[in-house]
C-alpha cells in the first residue's frame, strides 16, 4: 500500500570499514510506533543495555522522521534520540528548518549511527549513495563555519547539514546539534554523543518525494489545519512576536526565572528582551521552517553596541529567561551576542544560562572567586563575564572544564553548599518555566521523560490562563487536585504523539486534535482517530519510562525538586507560594494512578500489556 | 478608586500600551471595567475584547484579577477593589 513513509532505514557503523547498510522499514514496526519519538524510543530500548556509558560507542545516535515529515503539514521537524550524557536517561531532541524533509526525500525514515570512527568524519547521504567523508579540515570549526565548508566542498548550496561545534567535539554534556539553516536540536547533549563518535556532521540531499495514502483526504485536512492556524490568536502571536512574545506574560505572573531562579519577576529585563525590543533593535526578517505557516522565527542583525553587524537569530523566550533575567542581564545586544556564541560553539543556551546563573550566585556568595574564574567579576548583571563564561564552556577552558559537565556535576565538584542552589531535576537544568505559582508544572517538570523539561507538559495555560483541556475545564491557580495530575498525563501523551508525527508543538496552538489525526490517517492510510493518536503517545511514554526505570529512575528520582522551589517565591501574584512536599506527593500519587503505574512509579504489567508491550513487562521483572 | 490593567500580546500591540490606569467607581464589577476599556481604547482594540453580537468578552480572552482567573472568583461580576491588577491576555503558550 502506498503511504507517506520513505520505506528505508539507514544503518551506519562508524567503527567498521564497510559499515553502511540499508534495510526496509518494517511496516508492522511503523504501525505500532508511528514515527519520530516512537521509533526512537523503541529502537533505543532494544539497542542500549542498562547502565551503558552514553559515550560508549555502542550508544546509538538515531535520526528519526515521521509520517508527516516532508508533507505539506504545517511544521516539520526531525528528532535525534540517544542516551543522554547529561542525564544518563533516554533523550529526544528536535529541530525544525529543512533538514528533516530532505532526509525523507533522500529515501530514509530513520538513520541509526553506531560505533566510533577512528578519525573525524561526516556522513554524506546523497539519495542512494551514502559515504563517510573525512572531517579532518572541519574539526574545530564552529557550526556556522562547518555548514559553509560542507556546502562548499559538496558544491551544492541546496544540501542540508546537521552538525556539531567545538562544544560537541569536547563533549560538553549539553552540546547541541545545529541543522540547516541553524535550527537547533538543543537539549540533552546529543551533540556530545556525536562528538564522542568523531562524527562532525550529517549532510543530506534528496531528490525523491513523499507519497500519500489518500491525497484527497490529506488535502482536506491540510487546508483545515491552515485555517485553524490562521484563526488562532496564539499562532498569530507566534508569527508576530515569536516566543519572546510570551516574556511579558511570564514576568507578569511571577514565572520569569530571575537571578538563578531566586525570584520570578524581572521587569527591567522583561521589557529589554521581549518581542517589542527585539523587533525594534534586532530583527530584520521572518523565517519559517519547511511547510510551516506560523513563521515564529526571526532573523536579525545587531545594530547597536560592540557587536554591530553580527547576524543573529531570534532570542527565544527560553534564552531571554536563562541568559537574560536568570543572570540579571538586561542588555539585549549582549544576550543576542551570547546566544550567537552558544549556537556557534553548539551549546544549549537553556543549560548554559542556568549554569551561568548558578556560577554568578556562587561568585556573589564567595564560593567561587575571581581566581577560580580567570579574573572574571562574575556578579549578576555582568554581561562581559557571561560572554567569557560561554567561551570557556564552549572551549572547555578554565572553569569551563567543570561547567561543561552540567550544573549537577559542576555543583558536586565545587561543593561548599552550591548543590543547594543548583537548579535541575535528574541532572537536567531547569528551563524558564519554573513551578512556583503553577504547582501542576512541578509534576510536569519532575515527571518529564528527559529530565527537567517544559516541552513535555506546560501547565500555566490550564492553571493560570483558564484554558480547558479535552477531559475537563481549567484549574484554579494554586489548587492541588487529582485532575491536574491527569492533565499532565494527557499533555505528555498528546505531545508524545505529536513528536512521533514529528510536528512542532507550536502548531498545537492552532491545529485541532482531530485535524492531526486526520492528517496522520490520510498520510498513512491507517484509520487513526484522536484517541488512537493518544494511545501512540502513551505507548511511547511507557517505553521510555521502562528504559529510565532500567537506569534507576523511580519515585525518589521523580521527587528531587530543587530546594529553591520549596521556599516561598518573593514576588509576583503568587508571592509566598512554594512547592511543599505534601502537595507534591499528593500530585505525584495522582499522576502515577493516572498513568497506571505503581506507587513507586514503575509501570505495571497490566498497563504494559494493555499497550502491547508485554516483552517489556518481562524485562522489568528481571 | 484606581485599578491597573496590564495588556499583553495583540492587545498591547493594537493599543501601543503595556498598561492602563483606570479610575473607576467603588464596587465596580469586572464587566463594567471591561466595557469601559472597550469604549475607551478604540474599535480595533474592542474587536479583540468583545464578541460583537453579545458584547461579552471573547472566549479566548483570559481575564485575571491579581493573577487569578476570574472564573474562580465571581466571573465578570467580581467586585474590584482599590489597587487591583487586572491582566488581559489573548494568547498564551510556552516557548
Amino acid at each position: 500500500m502506498v503511504n507517506s513513509y520513505a520505506g528505508k532505514v539507514l544503518h551506519v557503523d562508524l567503527t567498521k570499514r564497510k559499515g553502511i547498510k540499508k534495510q526496509n522499514l518494517d511496516m508492522n514496526f511503523a504501525k505500532k510506533y508511528l514515527g519520530g519519538k516512537g521509533f526512537g524510543a523503541r529502537l533505543l530500548y532494544d539497542m542500549v543495555p542498562p547502565r551503558l556509558d552514553p559515550f560508549n560507542p555502542q550508544n546509538p545516535i538515531i535520526f528519526c522522521t515521521g509520517p508527516l515529515t516532508g508533507t505539506m503539514t504545517p511544521t516539520n521537524r526531525y528528532c535525534i534520540v540517544t542516551k543522554s550524557p547529561l542525564t544518563g536517561l533516554f533523550s529526544d531532541s528536535y529541530a525544525g528548518g529543512d533538514f528533516s524533509p530532505e532526509l525523507k526525500f533522500a529515501g530514509y525514515d530513520i538513520v541509526v549511527i553506531r560505533g566510533k570512527s577512528p578519525r573525524p568524519v561526516y556522513l554524506w547521504i546523497d539519495d542512494d549513495n551514502v559515504e563517510l567523508r573525512s572531517a579532518k579540515g572541519l574539526w574545530g570549526l564552529d557550526t556556522y563555519q562547518t555548514q559553509e565548508r560542507i556546502l562548499e566542498e559538496l558544491g551544492d548550496r541546496s544540501v542540508k547539514v546537521a552538525c556539531i561545534g567545538p562544544a560537541g567535539e569536547k563533549r560538553v554534556r549539553f552540546a547541541l546539534v545545529d541543522s540547516s539553516p541553524h535550527r537547533q536540536a538543543g537539549r540533552c547533549g546529543t551533540g556530545a554523543v556525536m562528538g564522542s563518535k568523531n562524527l562532525k556532521a550529517v549532510a543530506v540531499r534528496g531528490s525523491g518525494k513523499v507519497e500519500l495514502a489518500d491525497p484527497k483526504a490529506f488535502d482536506q485536512a491540510y487546508w483545515k489545519s491552515r485555517e485553524e492556524i490562521e484563526k488562532s490568536n496564539d499562532s498569530i502571536t507566534y508569527r508576530k512576536g515569536g516566543t519572546p512574545a510570551f516574556v511579558g506574560f511570564a514576568n507578569s505572573q511571577g514565572l520569569y526565572p530571575t537571578r538563578n531562579f531566586y525570584d520570578g519577576v524581572s521587569d527591567k529585563v522583561a521589557s529589554a528582551l521581549d518581542d517589542v525590543s527585539q523587533r525594534k533593535y534586532l530583527w530584520t526578517r521572518e523565517y519559517g521552517c519547511f511547510a510551516c505557516s506560523i513563521h515564529c522565527t526571526k532573523i536579525g542583525r545587531i545594530r547597536r553596541g560592540p557587536w554591530v553587524g553580527t547576524e543573529t537569530d531570534i532570542v527565544e523566550y527560553e534564552t531571554t529567561g536563562l541568559m537574560g533575567s536568570n543572570c540579571g542581564i538586561d542588555f539585549l545586544e549582549a544576550v543576542a551576542y551570547a546566544t550567537v556564541l552558544c549556537d556557534k560553539y553548539g551549546l544549549d543556551s537553556i543549560s548554559a544560562g542556568n549554569l551561568i546563573g548558578w556560577t554568578m550566585e556562587c561568585y556573589e556568595k564567595g564560593i567561587l572567586t575571581k581566581k577560580d574564574l580567570n579574573g572574571l567579576d562574575a556578579k549578576f548583571g555582568n554581561w562581559k563575564a557571561q560572554i567569557e563564561l560561554v567561551k570557556m564552556i564552549g572551549e572547555r577552558k578554565g572553569i569551563g572544564r567543570i561547567l561543561g559537565e552540567g550544573v549537577a556535576r559542576a555543583s558536586k565538584a565545587v561543593g561548599k553548599g552550591s548543590e543547594e542552589f543548583a537548579i535541575h531535576i535528574k541532572k537536567m537544568e531547569t528551563p524558564a518555566w519554573p513551578p512556583r505559582g503553577s504547582p501542576g508544572q512541578a509534576i510536569a517538570l519532575a515527571c518529564s521523560d528527559r529530565g527537567c523539561d517544559h516541552q513535555r507538559g506546560w501547565m500555566p495555560a490550564y492553571e493560570i490562563g483558564g484554558y480547558s483541556w479535552p477531559f475537563g475545564p481549567a484549574f484554579d491557580r494554586l489548587s492541588i487536585e487529582a485532575k491536574k495530575s491527569q492533565c499532565v498525563k494527557w499533555e505528555q501523551d498528546h505531545l508524545s504523539a505529536l513528536y512521533s508525527l514529528t510536528v512542532c508543538e507550536f502548531s498545537r496552538s492552532g491545529i485541532a486534535n482531530d485535524t492531526y489525526a486526520a492528517l496522520a490517517s490520510a498520510a498513512t492510510g491507517w484509520n487513526i482517530d484522536y484517541n488512537e493518536l493518544l494511545k501512540y503517545g502513551e505507548r511511547t511514554w511507557n517505553i521510555i519510562r521502562v528504559f529510565n526505570v532500567r537506569e534507576g529512575i523511580d519515585r525518589n528520582a521523580d521527587s528531587t525538586i530543587p530546594k529553591r522551589f520549596k521556599e516561598p517565591i518573593p514576588s509576583g501574584p503568587a508571592k509566598g507560594h512554594k512547592i511543599t512536599d505534601e502537595d507534591f506527593n499528593k500530585l505525584l500519587d495522582w499522576y502515577y494512578e493516572a498513568r497506571g503505574w505503581d506507587k513507586d512509579g514503575i509501570p505495571t504489567k497490566q498497563k504494559l500489556t494493555e499497550l502491547g508491550l508485554e516483552d517489556m513487562a518481562k524485562d522489568l521483572k528481571r | 478608586m484606581q485599578v491597573k490593567v496590564r495588556l499583553f500580546d495583540r492587545l498591547r500591540d493594537v493599543s501601543g500600551k503595556t498598561a492602563l490606569s483606570k479610575d473607576i467607581q467603588k464596587d465596580s464589577t469586572l464587566r463594567q471595567l471591561i466595557e469601559r476599556i472597550a469604549a475607551d481604547e478604540g474599535t480595533e482594540f474592542k474587536k479583540l475584547l468583545l464578541d460583537p453580537p453579545t458584547n461579552t468578552p471573547l472566549p479566548n480572552l483570559s481575564i485575571l484579577v491579581n493573577g487569578r482567573h476570574n472564573r474562580f472568583l465571581s466571573g465578570l461580576e467580581t467586585r474590584l477593589r482599590e489597587g487591583d491588577v487586572v491582566d488581559l491576555i489573548t494568547a498564551m503558550s510556552g516557548g
